[in-house]
């Protein structure tokens, strides 16, 4: 020791000064220590709020507007069917239309209850599934074609204007009557007594027996369903006869215009909304938005009557299965009921302009597209697109295996017979489901027209739902999953909606099969020649050395460069597949496959490949190495049996991270030319492709939201892809390193 | 260090002749002249970082392995300079094998670890029974009989020693070398591996 002072001493502090010490050291690790978890706190929260970000964009409401609402559709494809059957009148007069039945013994029709009790001694009216229109059977529901009247109002508006809550209590006090001289049915006792004591609760008081419409001023403004109007201009006659001054304003605008003025627009100065259905959820939640709480008031009931000559003596009852049929394919009535006699049916149906026709097509037919049969399924494709793509369709798989749709059987039959048969030749007919989505694809047409992210949408939920039935009117407002397993089947699309990730996940399972292929035993290989037979010393061993960890720093983007000057390029040929005849066109082949891509990424990881392998040889202890040439093994069984197999964990580890990197690499796919838009799967290395990122990066670039709902939503798909992978390589890292005892 | 030798030609199983060991530049032997008889347990005695190990491990040609190590002057084995040219030093290892100082079996099951050098080198007889005699020969039978198929890394270090060295003698060597066997057992696991050698010159 060269120090000058004497180690006599211990130079040692004691006591407390050696407490303090300790103390001091102690210090210096916990600040480290805290620097590290901060840290690490930092990279969990920014990794949770990608992936907050990606959710969020995954999932929200979005307003979708179809190009024909699909119970628009069926309503219409039925109310042809109604209209183009055999011996079929329709006319907007009831009246005319009973006349009609009245004189004509094989006649048959449906109107308004009220004009068949008009006309009672002419027509006779049926019971529909065994029940009979009567106010009882009306008003408990059992009689099925049957809707309750309503009036809406609500408790602010009664508080805010006396003259509106008298108008409300003079109605129900009036409405059984007014509704029977109209021709509807009254509403049930019970249901009456339940508005009574609603309003009553809203309006913070029992109202008084005997209203005086005198006593109260102010206009009163009611507007909604034509079908309860006449009600209420009724009752605001009587409430005006009795003596109230100002003016009542009934307008007709059909349900579900008055709630939209109503609730979705907000509109000031009206007080009674008629009404001939219940209000849907999205319009109280609009009113709900609105500040808006309405009260229901159900005022009568509304009865279709369907009626038959009264010289009529066959039938007396039909069922609703019947009913569809008397008034669509049937020609005769024994066609519906074999009891019935051959006569042919004349039938006589409200205009297609009334809402009773629309109310009985609601009632009798099916109302959701899904639920239709398959024939009406094809009728209402064929109705609704060009023959040309019928064409197309039919060529792709028949519609019926019996007849062809839209092409000319001739030519079909000589198109099989042809050298290049259409698939539809040997594939059984289409199903059920694939007409429906092909309905829902090219005549519904959903498009979004704008989406929300998912924590917009659970926070402010009624916000989104006014705004978007004010922006968009008629559009439907909906929760949307953008990641769904149709969105991971389908191919490439310009709709968003229909838009899917198949063809890039194949591409890139593709593309990191070839990477893998290559680069895995190329580096391994690599790096066994460098560990274990290349003198280390010799210079040039150390340039490839160097020059190997100096490549796993090249941006990638020079990989791509490299790869499109020899692969795409240069070694052309080869990577299009040419050289081996498996071009099917040769004029269009490029050298822009998935060979090439494979083979660029294949470059890119080759040096991380090396380097994480040559780490997991070298940590392979000599002392292996040693016990087994001591043996008399030679190099190479050293090498097979005991450095491969010890390293392999670590080499396997190398291989996943770099594969990993290869998925999410885009830069020098991009400059190698990866198609954009590509909608055909690619099914070999001479492929044309895209991956994933190139996917996700090109529905960014676009302005319409929901590419980027659906690029978060194939950044989603991509992590998953990712993990699967990786688990899969851990999997199979952990079972070779168990084998090794 | 042990030699035990089926005595061939030669009256020596190793000679040395004025054998330099080097590592780079530096020369770690000097000069050594030894001569080994067969059936016999010879030991080299020293001071630590005298060149023990360096002088066993150029009785088989184990620095090859070490890229900057170069001999001078010759090794005999029977007679013959086995740093010759032509020959191959696979083969001296295979006919003088070696326990080292730290016990180093394979991550293998202990019966793959004693049959792996035999399978390598051509064995071709019944292998069951040649684990069990090695197994038996390294005294290591009746203690791993039931549990061939563990690791050899299951094992105390002791056992494990003797597994190294059931390894060397299922080949079947002339000679063995052991570079300091026991220094890291414990006094009773040494004394074990000391029988063992004793057992070793018998056969």
């Amino acid at each position: 020791m060269s120090r000058n002072n004497t180690l006599d001493d211990d130079h040692y502090p004691h006591g407390k000064d050696f407490k303090a010490q300790i103390t001091r050291r102690r210090r210096i690790g916990k600040v480290w220590r805290f620097i590290f978890y901060a840290a690490t706190i930092l990279a969990i929260i920014v990794l949770a709020v990608l992936l907050i970000n990606v959710i969020n964009q995954s999932f929200g409401l979005a307003a979708i507007q179809n190009e024909i609402p699909p119970d628009e559709l069926v309503r219409d494809y039925q109310t042809g069917r109604m209209l183009s059957a055999d011996n079929v009148v329709s006319s907007e007069d009831d009246q005319a239309l009973a006349q009609s039945i009245g004189s004509l013994d094989n006649a048959t029709g449906f109107f308004g209850y009220a004009f068949y009790r008009n006309n009672a001694d002419t027509l006779h009216v049926l019971s529909v599934d065994g029940v009979t229109p009567t106010a009882e059977t009306v008003q408990n529901g059992e009689y099925s074609l049957a809707r309750p009247l309503y009036i809406y109002t609500s408790a602010d508006i009664m508080t805010e204007k006396p003259q509106v809550a008298a108008f409300v209590n003079y109605y129900l006090d009036h409405a059984p009557e007014a509704v029977d001289t109209i021709g509807y049915f009254p509403a049930a006792p019970g249901d009456m007594e339940a508005s009574r004591e609603r309003v009553a609760e809203a309006q913070g008081a029992v109202a008084p027996d005997r209203i005086n419409p005198g006593d109260y001023s102010g206009r009163i403004v009611a507007t909604g369903s034509s079908t309860v109007y006449p009600i209420t201009a009724a009752i605001a006659e009587g409430f005006k006869a009795e003596g109230f001054q100002d003016t009542i304003e009934v307008v007709s605008t059909g349900t579900s215009g008055g709630f939209n003025l109503f609730c979705v627009e907000g509109a000031t100065g009206i007080d009674i909304i008629n009404a001939s259905r219940p209000i849907s959820q999205l319009e109280s939640e609009a009113c709900k938005a609105n500040d808006r709480q309405l009260i229901e008031i159900p005022i009568g009931m509304d009865a279709l009557a369907i009626v038959v000559n009264s010289n009529n003596n066959f039938v007396t009852e039909i069922s609703r299965e019947e009913l569809s049929q008397l008034f669509t394919s049937a020609t005769s009535w024994a066609d519906v009921n074999p009891d019935w006699p051959k006569a042919g049916i004349l039938r006589y149906i409200p205009g297609q302009f009334n809402g009773t026709l629309d109310f009985f097509i609601d009632e009798v037919f099916i109302a959701e597209l899904k639920d239709l049969p398959y024939e009406s399924l094809v009728d209402i494709l064929s109705a609704n697109i060009s023959t040309g793509l019928g064409r197309r369709f039919e060529q792709e798989q028949l519609f019926f295996e019996e007849r062809l749709v839209f092409e000319d059987p001739v030519i079909f039959n000589e198109l099989c017979a042809g050298e290049d048969p259409p698939e539809a030749c040997l594939l059984p007919a289409r199903d059920t489901e694939n007409v429906l989505q092909l309905v829902r694809e090219r005549v519904v047409v959903p498009v979004v027209v704008e989406s929300w992210f998912l924590i917009d949408s659970i926070l402010n939920r009624s916000e989104i739902i006014l705004e978007a039935q004010a922006k968009y009117p008629g559009s439907e407002v909906e929760f949307y999953k953008w990641i769904t397993p149709e969105f991971l089947k389908s191919p490439q699309s310009s709709q968003p909606e229909l838009a899917g990730v198949r063809t890039a996940i194949l591409g890139t399972l593709w593309v990191i099969l070839i990477t893998i292929a290559f680069a895995f035993p190329v580096g391994v290989g690599a790096a066994i020649y460098l560990e274990e037979y290349a003198n280390g010393e010799k210079w040039y061993n150390q340039i490839i050395q160097t020059n190997i960890n100096n490549l796993a720093g090249v941006p990638s983007i020079i990989y791509g460069m490299l790869g499109l000057a020899v692969f795409v390029r240069a070694l052309e040929p080869i990577t299009s597949g040419a050289i081996f005849g498996l071009v099917d066109d040769a004029t269009t082949a490029n050298g822009r496959t998935i060979l090439s891509a494979g083979l660029t990424l294949g470059l890119l990881i080759l040096p991380i490949v090396i380097i994480s392998a040559q780490e997991a040889v070298r940590a392979v202890p000599n002392s292996l190495r040693q016990a087994s040439y001591g043996l008399g093994a030679t190099r190479w069984q050293t090498i097979w049996h005991h450095v491969l197999p010890n390293a392999l964990p670590g080499i396997l580890t190398g291989a996943i991270i770099s594969m990993s990197r290869a998925i999410g690499e885009t830069a020098p796919l991009v400059v190698i030319g990866a198609s954009t838009f590509i909608t055909a799967d690619p099914t070999g290395p001479f492929s044309k492709f895209t991956v994933l990122p190139i996917q996700i990066f090109q529905w960014t670039t676009r302005p319409q939201g929901a590419f980027h709902n659906i690029a978060a939503a194939a950044i989603i798909a991509l992590l998953i892809l990712l993990l699967i992978l990786n688990a899969t390589a851990v999997i199979i890292r952990n079972r070779t390193s168990k084998r090794m005892v | 260090m042990t030699e035990q030798s089926l005595s061939e030609n030669g009256k020596f199983a190793i000679e040395t002749r004025s054998m330099n060991v080097y590592y780079g530049s530096f020369r770690a032997v000097e000069n050594i002249d030894v001569k080994i008889k067969p059936r016999q347990i010879t030991a080299l005695i020293g001071p630590s970082g005298c060149g023990k190990s360096t002088v066993l491990r150029a009785f088989n040609r184990m620095n090859d392995l070490i890229s900057t190590s170069r001999l001078e002057g010759e090794v005999l084995f029977h007679g013959q300079n086995i740093y010759a040219p032509d020959v191959d030093p696979v083969e001296v290892r295979r006919r003088i094998g070696i326990v080292f100082q730290k016990p180093n079996p394979f991550p293998k099951s202990i019966y793959d670890n004693t049959a792996w050098g035999a399978k390598i080198n051509g064995f071709k007889g019944d292998m069951d029974a040649l684990v069990e005699r090695s197994l038996r020969q390294a005294a290591l039978w009746d203690e791993v009989r039931d549990k061939l198929d563990q690791s050899g890394l299951s094992l105390s270090g002791g056992q494990q020693q003797r597994l190294c060295i059931a390894r060397t003698i299922a080949v079947k060597p002339e000679i063995i070398l052991m570079d300091e066997p026991a220094s890291a057992l414990d006094p009773i696991a040494t004394l074990r591996i000391e029988e063992l050698i004793q057992e070793l010159k018998r056969d």
